[in-house]
């Protein structure tokens, strides 16, 4: 299964589940922001040249640590 | 003065509801904290046409079932909330589709509302038109524009607030799926409530329970039903079969919402990063981002010590004049001394703190404002993060090398409770700069003007070597209380980077006069308290009044000649004891008291004079000098260590809204200095140095 840190600059992705195995805290806040099983993702070029991923949820621009990011399970929207 | 009714202001972070807070009630406004926690109220009275209403600014929220203090309050706060209370809810209309949800969570607790939409110019910049009339209609009540930074809607938004036929309750917007709807319709319609809305709020979270979401304990379950509606529930829940979680209700509500957005919104530019400011590739970068973070620390640092240099000797001169016409006016006695020495001083303590206070608010209200503040947490997160803290730990930490006071205040801005908790009880051991004056005295007194390496002065190295003890030593108890007391505390990064706005300079400066106002009344009674305590030790008992040195046949010389015994192993003596006890005043008070113990006219940290009496002083126990390198070294560990600050100690009482985190700080800090000092002097003693 993909994550969110299998995404390409730009790319668009759907997320597909978030694994208990971040935190039930982490996953009501980030669900909270608007990141929930089927919401549209894309993530952000900010994502580069940092130690974080940075994608676009909706209208916002949400970092996350790569910690928490490999539990964020994604189904990729093909080009 | 009692309000006809109430209007609480309810929005997500960073939504402008504050900034409207502000237009709305200017400087009427009153501070305080929401029962039993550390998160700030604020509220006022206002008169609109004839009529008195209460506005009250709660805690920015995404839900109704945040982790933070200051969420757990906003829930509490709602669910008390009295009948008539009315909702104005702050949307960012750049945000609607996330702001939606809880705006739904709101609009189900069976609430009256009225919408305020905020931010239109990102809105515009964004090339999004939203049609505000559809918007009315589809939920069927009041909304309006607001601008924050100029005032538009602003007298249209009073009048419509002024009337409580204005705030509507909107009707269920968004369902679950078919079966879990049907479900709840069938359960709904066997329930007789006066608030069918509220009902199926209550319901909803009970099933949401039983399904095994952990939600907060603040909202109403299934206990709120009587015994034998609660067993119904129960029982038709178990036969279901089904399962309500909050991931489900998000979905559900989404579903709602993205139907909502594209009836009202016309136009709307497709998802891409073009709108995201592409200075954020330096900002947000590891390395350039963090060079320019520590050049405006730079900045801010060079502010809190400068700066504030000049109105905080003014303060200081004004509070000593101040005594000494208090002296020369009053009649001679104790009363003179308690008003001139006691309580004019101890005020005088206080409000030497408002220009650092001031400064530090106001710098830290335009990171916040512009939204650089959410950007310096990010590049610092990585390297607090190795402490067990994350980014926004680091400018409280940093203001501390100017004072802990502020630096404790500052805080607030950390939501995670263990991260702000580690902060406050962590602060206190960077360098500020008040234990200056002392390490220049004392290492000007112990050591000699040596030069390394031919450029480097010893006294300097020592001076730095005492500011990156204080720094690392700090960053271990991080790691040492986020292991131990904050151990079960989730910790994560989770943070939204808000695009870049000019910051408000009025709103910054209303927040600051409320900062500076709230230490002044809460933290300052404290240590006006202690300061009037602290003197008449220092002073007390009066035995000749031709003597000047007051001190030697005090209290404070006395209780000191008693702690000698505990002290002795450290390498102190009374004297040294003595002045321990008169710098819990402030630190700075322990080269004062020095000089009146020793006799020395000029009594500042340069003084020549009060070194060569330190250093020719010879205890008569040993013989030996009091102020040897070693004894010295003792003394500088120990008051790098200990808490030696009532202020620090009030300002940790105030934010924890508790005793037992002051008296921690106060016993971990003495601890550490008394077990450091005892070491240093006696492996020193045993090697040879003493």
């Amino acid at each position: 299964m993909k994550t969110i840190l299998d995404l390409k600059v730009n790319q668009q992705a759907t997320i597909q589940n978030i694994s208990i195995s971040a935190g039930k805290e982490f996953i009501n806040d980030i669900m909270d922001h608007g990141v929930f099983p089927g919401s549209l993702i894309v993530l952000s070029e900010l994502s580069q040249s940092s130690d974080k991923v940075i994608f676009l949820s909706g209208d916002n621009l949400i970092s996350i640590r790569k910690t928490e990011a490999k539990f964020i399970y994604i189904d990729e929207i093909p080009e | 003065m009692n309000s006809e009714y109430r209007i609480l202001l309810v929005g997500n972070p960073n939504c402008g509801k504050s900034t409207l807070f502000n237009h709305i009630t200017n400087l009427n406004q009153k501070t305080g904290n929401f029962s039993g926690v550390t998160v700030e109220k604020r509220s006022s009275i206002l008169n609109f046409n004839n009529k008195t209403l209460e506005l009250i600014d709660l805690p920015g929220s995404f839900s109704l079932n945040g982790i933070s203090e200051d969420k757990k309050a906003l829930t509490r706060f709602l669910m008390k909330r009295e009948s008539n209370d009315k909702i104005l809810f702050i949307m960012d209309s750049g945000l609607i589709e996330r702001s939606m949800q809880f705006f739904l969570q709101i609009a189900d607790l069976g609430a009256e509302i009225i919408l305020v939409l905020t931010m239109k110019d990102i809105l515009e910049k964004k090339n999004i038109v939203l049609d505000i009339e559809k918007l009315k209609n589809e939920l069927n009540i009041n909304i309006i524009y607001f601008n924050g930074k100029t005032k538009e809607g602003l007298e249209d938004l009073k009048l419509l607030i002024s009337n409580p036929i204005n705030f509507k309750t909107l009707s269920r917007k968004w369902e679950w799926i078919t079966k879990k709807e049907d479900f709840i319709n069938k359960i709904i319609s066997t329930l007789n409530s006066t608030n069918p809305i509220f009902s199926r709020f209550v319901l909803e979270n009970s099933l949401k329970k039983e399904s095994g979401e952990v939600l907060q304990k603040e909202l109403p379950g299934i206990e709120l039903f009587p015994g034998k509606v609660s067993e119904f529930i129960l029982n038709e829940f178990k036969i279901s079969n089904l399962s309500f979680t909050y991931q489900d209700e998000l979905m559900s509500k989404s579903f709602y919402i993205k139907k909502l957005i594209a009836n009202c919104i016309t136009k709307k530019s497709t998802i891409n990063n073009a709108s995201f400011n592409k200075i954020d590739k330096i900002l947000l970068h590891p390395i350039y981002g963090v060079v320019i973070f520590l050049f405006l620390m730079g900045i801010i640092f060079q502010g809190l010590f400068s700066w504030s240099e000049i109105p905080m000797d003014f303060i200081e001169w004004g509070f000593e004049s101040l005594s000494k016409f208090a002296k020369s006016t009053l009649p001679e006695g104790p009363l003179s001394l308690l008003i001139a020495d006691g309580i004019i001083k101890g005020a005088g303590s206080v409000m030497v703190f408002v220009p650092q206070i001031t400064l530090l608010f106001f710098f830290i209200g335009i990171l916040e404002e512009s939204g650089y503040m959410s950007r310096a947490s990010f590049v610092m997160d990585k390297f607090m993060g190795k402490f067990g803290l994350s980014g926004k730990s680091f400018i409280p930490l940093l203001s501390s090398a100017a004072c802990a006071v502020p630096a404790i205040m500052g805080s607030r801005t950390i939501e995670n409770k263990s991260d702000r908790m580690t902060t406050i009880l962590i602060s206190p051991l960077i360098t500020c700069s008040a234990r200056y004056p002392v390490y220049i005295l004392l290492i000007g007194t112990i050591f000699d003007d040596k030069m390394l390496w031919g450029i480097f002065s010893l006294k300097g190295i020592m001076l730095f070597l005492l500011f990156f003890l204080g720094m690392i030593t700090a960053l271990i108890f991080a790691l040492i209380f986020k292991n131990t007391f904050f151990k079960n505390e989730s910790s994560y990064f989770l943070m939204e980077i808000p695009e870049y706005r000019t910051p408000s300079l009025r709103h910054v400066l209303i927040n600051v006069y409320l900062k500076v106002k709230a230490f002044i009344v809460n933290s300052g009674t404290i240590i006006v308290y202690i300061s009037i305590i602290l003197w008449f030790l220092a002073t007390y008992p009066i035995q000749d009044k031709g003597n000047q040195n007051i001190i030697l046949n005090s209290y404070a010389a006395e209780i000191g000649k008693k702690m000698e015994p505990i002290i002795e192993p450290l390498g102190f003596d009374w004297k040294i004891g003595t002045s321990l006890i008169t710098s819990f005043a402030a630190r700075e008070v322990m080269v004062s008291t020095l000089a009146i113990i020793y006799e020395v006219e000029s009594g500042d940290e340069n003084s020549t004079d009060l070194k060569t009496s330190m250093q020719n002083d010879i205890n008569p126990k040993t013989g030996k000098k009091v102020w040897s390198t070693l004894s010295g070294i003792s003394v500088l560990i120990f008051f790098a260590y200990a808490c030696q600050c009532m202020s620090t100690l009030a300002v940790v009482r105030k934010e924890t809204n508790s005793y037992i985190w002051p008296i921690f700080l106060f016993f971990y800090m003495t601890t550490l200095a008394y077990v450091s000092s005892l070491i240093i002097y006696q492996v020193g003693t045993f090697l040879g140095f003493g």
